[in-house]
Order: C-alpha cells, then structure tokens, then sequence
C-alpha cells in the first residue's frame, strides 16, 4: 500500500546572506560563506530547499577573561595570541569563519585603547583567509570608534559586525550602514523582541538582507530547551510568510562554558576534557536543528564534531 | 488524524435532543472537534459511530510501553510537533549501548555505569532510560550470553539490536514476558 508522504509547502523563505569577499569582488579572502535561502524547516530536504549549510564560526578573543581549565587546556597555544589563534581556526580547527570578540575594550574589563583593538583587526584580517565577523565590547562609545576606524577594511572583505540591540542600536547600525556591512542583531530570547528590532533596524534605514538575528542560545541545563523553542517559533514565523523574522540566525554555542557542571570535576560525569567540549557541541547542535545558519564556538573538538554532524545532516534521505 | 465538526457531525444521531446538555447536534460536533466535550455525553450515538469517532481522537502517534514496574518507558502517545503548540507527554527514551563483542567485565563495567548514572538536579531524575544490546557478531549464543548478562546485572528495559531473527529469538527464550523488551 503506498503511503502518502505528507509535504509542507511554505510561503516564506529565509534571506540569503554572503560574509566574505574574494579577489573577483575586491576582497582578500579565499572564499566566501553563503548562508541563509532554504525554504524549509532544518535539514527537511523532502519538504524543500536547502541550499547552503550551516556554518561553524570559531571565537577568538583578544584577551585571556576568566575561563574554565578544560578550556584553557585545550587552547593553550592559542591563549592571549589572537593572531595565531586566527591562523589555526582556518589551519588546525576547520573554522568556516572567524568571530574576533573584542570584549577587552570594554572599560570594566581590560580596557584595550581603540587603537590597539584597530590594530589587532587589521593583523588579524591579515593573518587569515577566512570570512569574518566581528563583535564590539558593548560599550557604544568604543565600538563606534573602532568600527568607524575599521569601516573601509572590514566593507572591503565583506565581514559582519555586532551586535546592535533593542536599546542600542542606532550608531552600530549607521556605521553598518555607511559600510554596507552585514550586522548581527541580538534579542534576549523573546520572538516579539526579535522581530521588533529587526523593525527599528530597517525603518532606520538597514536593508533586511543585511541582518542576521541572534535570539541567544542559551547552555545545556540553563536555557537551552527555551531557546530551542524560540529560535523554533522564530523560523516557523519566516516560512511562514513574517517578513520582519525572514533573516538568518546566529547563535553563540560558548556561552555553554558558563556551566559549573560541564568542566568541573564530578564524581559519576565523566572526564571533564570529554564533558566540557560535548556539553558545548550538544548546545550548538540543539541551536542548528532549530533553525540556525551559523554556530560560533569555542572549543575546537566541539567544533569539529559540529561541522562532521551537520554534514552528515546534509546528505539527502538515502544518501 | 483529526477530524473537522462536520465530519463528526455525520456520526452523530442528529435528533438535536438536547441530551448531552447542547440544543444541537451540530454544535456538539464542534464541542467534539475542540475536544471540549465527551462522545459518552450522547445517549443515541451508534457503536458503529462510537468505534469510528475514537479512532480519530486517539493521537497519531501509538503509545509504546517498553520495560517494567518503575524501569518501564513510555514512548509516543504525542499529539504536536512542536512543544510551544501544546506540550510534549513522553521524553524520547536514552539507551545505553552494549555489544555481544565486548569481554564479560567489560560489559559488566558498562551495565553498573549505565546503573550507576542516576542523579536529580533542579528537581527531575536524570538517568539512563534503558540499555540496547546490539549483536555484532551474528552470533547466536554470544548474543544470548550478553542478553542474559544484562538481564542479570541491570533492571532497565532494554533493547534487543540484531538483524537476524532467528538470533534475536534465541535470545527472547529468555527475555520475553517478564522484561517486556
């Protein structure tokens, strides 16, 4: 007796967006990454189209904050060298892009002067071939300078800045703006939020194929089903034809490391050098089956199980 | 699958009695297609239309009962796809994997860790949900030993893997009524 495979036709699909530019369009970088444009639910290629996969982005900061040793351990060559760090996310970690987090700028923390955090950009853009985003501290006043001093090299590579929020939003989009960079979005896990930044970012004049939304990932065992279930209804909203969530998503599986539980010492967990990058990978992959176009993490054994499971995700039914 | 008010309308007696407590029989059916109101309501409903009307209600999806006693799991018995529509009845069962490869004290190591994984946090239980034992030697009598070893030495339900029949029920001699694999 044949069965009638039930097919979901949407109405909507996700915008497409490209991070990186080649020599062909002016840039440095050795490919570029193409994320977004399925018309379907994750990894439902019965259902539709699902043309470009999702990418895995490796975090480089530029300076050491407090970190767990697991962590610490295992990017010990890496640590406090951002430099290097970028060239083995694209040699030794199989990165598809690169997030620089320049967190030290902020004055509560390392308080790094905005020429050195230019600089660092600029050697760092150098060092690697690879598309790249990058993030502010957070503090308005700083990232404003930095990306202005940046704006000329991170348009010529095409990379993506953030992250632009309900609250401040506005210089981070002008400079986005002036630049013709794509910008990340950030909404503190609440679909309405999302939606209405997404709102105030293209009436005050970003284009919609430029936003990439992060709705926050939140740790396994802090967050991590509430999440799901956002980023969920965030992309059932798209496909289902809401104009104002038809963006790409990002999410930030490191926030996983946050967790006690995944790199302390327990009896009955495990080894913490197993525990903390599978805590870590299980974060990211929950983000990805929910809907999101790019996963950034920190440890590399978690980003290399990522990539391998999103491949094997990928290959249609049969295959 | 589901069925609209009208398809449920053409089961029902349609002598608009007021029996069941609605003025009509098609206001009824909508009570039933909103799952508001019971078919038992309804004193002159057929048992044919009885029969017919429950096995739309039922969920889609079977409820599956593996194991026993408090080591028994519950599997299906869902009515959405996604938990923000409703919510979600029956967690989706971890099993923990042993082979008929594996030496006895390995396979001994392997079921006390599955037993011993077995902890609460923030209020719910977290532990394994059953042990699989897969054959991967084809082997009969090596996977009947494993079987009866994790008979033995774990009480959750368990899975019996194995592509050839007449393995799996050699082993089943054993495991059938009283684990309920």
């Amino acid at each position: 007796m044949a069965i009638q495979m039930p097919v979901e036709k949407w109405s909507g699909k996700i915008e497409e967006i490209a991070i990186g530019a080649t020599k062909e369009e002016g840039g440095t970088r050795s490919r570029k990454v193409v994320i977004g444009g399925e018309n379907t639910l994750p990894f439902l290629h019965f259902d539709g189209a699902i043309t470009n996969r999702p990418v895995v982005a490796l975090e480089v900061l530029d300076h050491v904050p407090e970190l767990p040793d697991v962590i610490k351990e295992e990017l010990k060559d890496v640590l406090g060298k951002p430099v290097e760090w970028a060239k083995a996310c694209e040699h030794k970690y199989g990165a598809d892009i690169i997030c620089l987090k320049l967190k030290g700028a902020d004055p509560e923390t390392a308080n790094r002067s905005v020429d050195d955090e230019v600089k660092l950009v600029q050697e760092v853009v150098a060092a690697t071939t690879l598309p790249l985003l990058v993030y502010g501290c957070g503090n308005e006043e700083k990232d404003i300078q930095i990306f202005q001093a940046c704006g000329e090299l991170l348009k010529k590579e095409k990379c993506a800045i953030g992250l632009a929020e309900n609250e401040k939003y506005k210089s981070i989009a002008a400079v986005s703006m002036a630049f013709d960079q794509n910008l990340v979005a950030f909404s503190n896990l609440d679909i309405n939020l999302a939606k209405q930044l997404n709102i105030l970012l293209t009436d005050f004049g970003v284009k919609k194929n430029r936003i990439i939304m992060d709705p926050l990932q939140g740790g396994l065992g802090y967050g991590l089903d509430y999440s799901y279930s956002v980023i969920e209804r965030i992309r059932l909203a798209a496909l289902q034809g809401d104009a104002m969530l038809q963006m790409p998503m990002i999410c930030d599986a490191s926030i996983a490391w946050n967790a006690r539980e995944a790199h302390e010492p327990r009896a009955g967990l495990g080894e913490p050098e197993k525990r903390g990058p599978m805590w870590e990978a299980t974060t990211a992959m929950s983000s990805v089956m929910a809907g999101a176009n790019i996963v950034i993490l920190r440890s590399p054994t978690a980003a290399k199980k990522v990539k391998h499971t999103i491949e094997q995700l990928m290959k249609k039914g049969g295959e | 699958m589901a069925l609209t008010a009208l398809e449920i309308y053409k089961h029902l007696p349609k002598k608009n009695c007021n029996e069941c407590g609605v003025p009509t029989c098609l206001a009824f059916a909508m009570q039933l297609a909103s799952m508001k109101a019971s078919l038992d309501k309804c004193p002159y409903v057929s048992d044919q239309a009885k029969a017919v009307l429950a096995a739309s209600a039922a969920p889609p999806i079977k409820l599956v009962k593996v194991g026993t006693g408090e080591n028994e799991v519950g599997l299906g018995d869902e009515t959405v796809l996604h938990r923000h529509d409703k919510t979600f009845y029956h967690p989706t069962g971890i099993a923990g994997l042993v082979t008929d490869t594996m030496s006895d004290d390995e396979l001994k190591k392997k079921l006390e860790a599955a037993n011993a994984l077995d902890f609460e946090r923030v209020g719910m239980r977290i532990r394994l949900d059953m042990v699989a034992v897969k054959s991967i030697s084809g082997d009969a009598g090596k996977f009947e030993q494993a079987v009866g070893t994790a008979l033995k030495q774990t009480k959750l339900a368990l899975i019996l893997m194995c592509q050839k029949p007449e393995v799996i029920a050699s082993a089943l001699k054993h495991a059938a009524s009283p684990r309920n694999p």
